[in-house]
């Protein structure tokens, strides 16, 4: 069930043949795959010397060269390489497609291949971007051109549909799975989407044929829209903190708006499989990343330290091998790299205020509930973004919409008066029309999820309850009930021919996969919950899961892919939901100046429930980092000063 | 031509495969405890080291003359710029092969070595000369230390020796015999940092596929504007030197 060794293994196959001098040429599709599972060093140690895109129509011509093409099996793709079989611009050709290839589309290569140049034609599944061992992406990124929706929340667009289809199919035939498939019961889109794929497996049954396991794989489609909470939230792990923070882009990340960062940083890579500190540290939270980094610091120190030239007077005519190094330039280009990151981290969190705010969120999204004044005093405080005001209150607004309408109101009009644009607060009502109570079909903030919390693998500091690591994704609740048996029918209902005794048995394999977009919050659920049950006695003992999505949100990404899906909503979706008009002010931005009186008094905070001490042990924490960062930080300059 | 150099280089390097692993079998036969005269065997030892690290030399030689022509030479040569690229990534690949294979035996000739001198041999070390590993990255560049260090100590101790005038004769071989294979090591471990020049780090950006096909992009479209602008002074030379 590793991901990442899944499409590596064929990536190795389709360029381990033939044994020469070759170009490999891949689509915008195929690019990210092939990057995040491979290396440039990989690559060239299989005589790939030229990589480049088949649409480049400035590529020479070698016929010394053969070429092996990765592609999808999209039109503009098939187009591209017809036209390149017209005019072969290498000896030979070996096509490979990252899915199932039609009779027409061989035929129609068959044609273009006039001078019989392709020697090989084979379907290789590796269509998804394979993030971590437990995550993969689709990488589709909703935006105006390529929309997830259809007209309404609950239909696909139909290219995203397709999109989707292919995506999943193709990691069920690289694992070699043929799962019984289970789906959000509050989502038309999951079913849609479920039904298509086992369509699909039925209709290939040739390529679905695998050995059968005693009891089938699971694939549980779920919907973003049933827990919007998660992705809104400020994150407090590393990988899913560079990703909301910096962005995370097919494994790279740019700094180049970092503050005087050094040239040859301005972008850098960031994977476990290519970086041994990231793989140890990427879901350590913030405050152990601040310790691992120090002793990482500090080895690179003693490392120096034991070459200096005193330490090693003794072999003076060998002393000059361990300047310059390959390996020194690259652990200390490691250290300067993670150095860069959290330091730039660190820096953001705390021009942004984000610890004041991360602390307020976590009361939102948790049972303990949070103060409206809490709330009001981040609003008011100049010093605080309006993106992140607009994402506090629609976190508010999720909560608290039904039980304190009013407050919602008053939080509208207190960031309209405070940065936040009429056209941003507007989304407030849309995440509540698409993703509100009245939407969802499970309790995100009842106290049940806190019996999530209690697992050891989902615990935050060991010991120590870590106030920004309350919250747990909505996932980790499906996935407890799912390991002991209680994930019902009535909410996640199989598709028809599933077996009357489906229900009863516990999947070994269950490949989760999320409309809408999946997160690094919970990628980093699953990845500590397959830890766990590769241990015995864990109630998920021998459970292997894998997460996907149509793409890997941070907040940012998700609120803008709301909005951007909005847009080819009914215009309903931008007024206060129903049953809320008579209190929640419109919004309409064609009715020029509102002005409503926000009935309702100030909340008066009876959710909030855990008092002061909260606030004590949050500053704790908080000085524990700031501290730590600031002795990293001096370590590393005193490095590059020596 | 480069694809022919090419060649030379993968078949010096299965020549290199074949005669390290002939070597592997001589190493094990002597130290095996013997009373007969050895010297022919060690002479044999000596000429097939010498004759492995030579076929290593030859391959950087090699290596470095595939590389791209420098850049802005003027008047442009014959090759484009993709097989400029391509060059640039036959030498890089090479390279890298030729460090990880001298690495190896490297690693060899280090716990051969230690044999010899009775210490013990890690077990990481006998991983990496008998290829079960290999050893990358950081571990690859504390290994090149480390043997740099263990033969830099041997040598010294067997120049103290030689110093000492002794005339156990037995010990006089051996102590020749250890400053050979410390030299053998000690050339080998320069040559694994000449050849780091042209080896891509892993994990740096340079390492993205990604990244180098967006630079193939950029590297085209710079190319475009160098030609217009070398037309251009081509031109202008025309016109003011009458030579066209």
């Amino acid at each position: 069930m590793d991901i990442v060794k899944a499409v590596e293994t064929y990536i190795t196959k389709l360029v381990s043949v033939p044994p020469s001098m070759k170009v490999l040429l891949l689509d915008g599709h195929t690019t990210p795959i092939v990057s995040l599972a491979s290396t440039q060093s990989t690559l060239l140690s299989h005589q790939v010397y030229l990589t480049d895109k088949i649409d480049n129509k400035k590529r020479d011509r070698m016929p010394h060269m053969k070429c092996v093409c990765f592609l999808q099996t999209n039109e503009d793709s098939l187009e591209a390489l017809e036209a390149e079989l017209r005019e072969p611009k290498y000896g030979e050709y070996y096509l490979y497609f990252s899915n199932i290839l039609t009779k027409t589309s061989i035929e129609r290569l068959a044609d273009a291949d006039e001078y019989e140049v392709v020697r090989e034609v084979q379907e290789y599944f590796a269509d998804y971007a394979p993030i971590l061992p437990s995550l993969f992406s689709l990488n589709h990124m909703p935006d105006a051109a390529h929309p997830l929706y259809g007209s309404s929340p609950n239909t696909w667009d139909a290219k995203a549909l397709e999109r989707a289809v292919q995506g999943v199919t193709a990691v069920l035939l690289s694992l070699k799975k043929k799962p019984v498939i289970r789906y959000e019961k509050s989502s038309p889109m999951a079913k849609k989407l479920g039904v298509e794929i086992q369509h699909r497996i039925q209709s290939e049954s040739t390529l679905f044929d695998f050995r059968l396991t005693q009891v089938p794989p699971l694939l549980l489609i779920l919907d973003r829209r049933n827990d919007p909470v998660t992705p809104l939230l400020s994150q407090w792990t590393y990988q899913a903190m560079v990703h909301e923070l910096l962005g995370i882009q097919n494994g790279r990340v740019d700094l180049s708006l970092v503050p005087d960062i050094r040239p040859e940083l301005k972008e850098v890579t960031l994977t476990p499989s290519t970086d041994p500190f990231f793989q140890a540290h990427h879901l350590a939270t913030f405050g152990d990343l601040g310790t691992s980094l120090k002793v990482y610091v500090q080895s690179y120190q003693s490392h120096s330290l034991a070459h200096s030239p005193s330490s090693i007077n003794s072999i003076s005519d060998m002393k000059r091998f361990v300047e310059e190094y390959p390996e020194f330039r690259k652990l200390g280009g490691n250290v300067s790299k993670h150095v860069a990151i959290v330091g730039e981290l660190s820096r953001l969190v705390e021009r942004d205020r984000l610890l004041d705010i991360g602390e307020v969120e976590q009361g939102l999204a948790t049972g303990s509930g949070a103060d409206l004044r809490d709330v009001q005093t981040l609003i008011t405080n100049p010093a605080i973004q309006p993106w992140n005001k607009l994402r506090l209150v629609i976190l508010y607004a999720l909560r608290y919409q039904k039980m304190q309408p009013h407050n919602v109101a008053s939080l509208i009009k207190l960031m309209l008066e405070n940065g936040v644009q009429r056209e941003d607060a507007r989304l407030v009502y849309v995440f509540l029309n698409i993703a509100g109570s009245d939407q969802r079909q499970d309790d995100l903030f009842s106290a049940e999820s806190l019996f999530a919390k209690g697992r050891s693998a989902l615990k935050g500091l060991k010991g120590v309850e870590n106030v920004y690591m309350q919250h747990q994704p909505h996932l980790a609740e499906t996935l407890e009930n799912l390991f002991k048996g209680r994930l019902r029918d009535t909410s996640h209902p199989f598709l028809e021919g599933a077996g009357p005794n489906a229900s009863l048995q516990r999947p070994q394999d269950v490949i989760i996969f999320m409309i809408g977009g999946t997160t690094y919050a919970e990628a980093r659920t699953v990845a500590l919950l397959n830890q766990e049950s590769a241990q015995n006695g864990a109630s998920s003992a021998g459970t292997r899961l894998l997460l996907g999505g149509t793409c890997v949100h941070n907040s940012s990404s998700y609120v803008e892919m709301i909005r951007s899906a909005a847009a080819n909503f009914p215009a309903s979706v931008y007024e206060p939901p129903p049953g809320t008009q008579s209190t929640m002010p419109s919004l309409n931005l064609n009715l020029g100046g509102v002005n409503v009186s926000l009935g309702g008094p100030a909340g008066t905070g009876v959710y909030r429930t855990s008092g002061e001490g909260v606030s004590v042990q949050a500053d704790g924490i908080k000085d524990g980092v700031k501290t730590l960062l600031g002795r990293v930080k001096q370590g590393v300059d005193r490095i590059a000063s020596q | 031509d480069r694809v022919d150099i090419a060649d030379q280089v993968e078949e010096i390097l299965a020549g290199t495969q074949a005669k390290t692993a002939a070597l592997d079998k001589l190493h094990a036969k002597h130290v095996l405890p013997g009373f007969s005269d050895r010297s022919a065997e060690e002479r044999e030892i000596e000429a097939a080291t010498t004759d492995i690290t030579k076929d290593f030399r030859r391959c950087h030689a090699l290596i470095q003359r595939i590389g791209p022509e420098p850049n802005h030479s003027f008047p442009p040569s014959g090759r484009s710029r993709h097989e400029e690229l391509a060059a640039k990534n036959v030498q890089r690949g090479l390279a890298a092969k030729v460090q990880e294979l001298s690495a190896t035996f490297r690693k060899k000739q280090r716990v051969y070595m230690e044999k010899l001198q009775g210490h013990a041999i890690r077990k990481q070390d006998l991983l990496i000369a008998s290829g079960t590993i290999s050893s990358k990255g950081l571990e690859g560049l504390s290994a090149v230390d480390d043997d740099v260090e263990a033969a830099a100590a041997s040598r010294n101790h067997a120049a103290l020796a030689q110093d000492m005038m002794t005339t156990d004769v037995d010990l006089r071989t051996r102590d020749k015999e250890l400053t050979q294979i410390a030299q053998s090591i000690a050339s080998l471990a320069e040559l694994f940092k000449d050849l780091s020049v042209m080896v891509i780090d892993q994990g740096t950006l340079l390492d993205s596929v990604e990244y180098n096909i967006e630079q193939t992009a950029v590297q085209m479209e710079e190319a475009v504007k160098e030609l217009d602008i070398a037309t251009r002074y081509a031109n202008l030379i025309c016109l003011t030197a009458f030579t066209c």
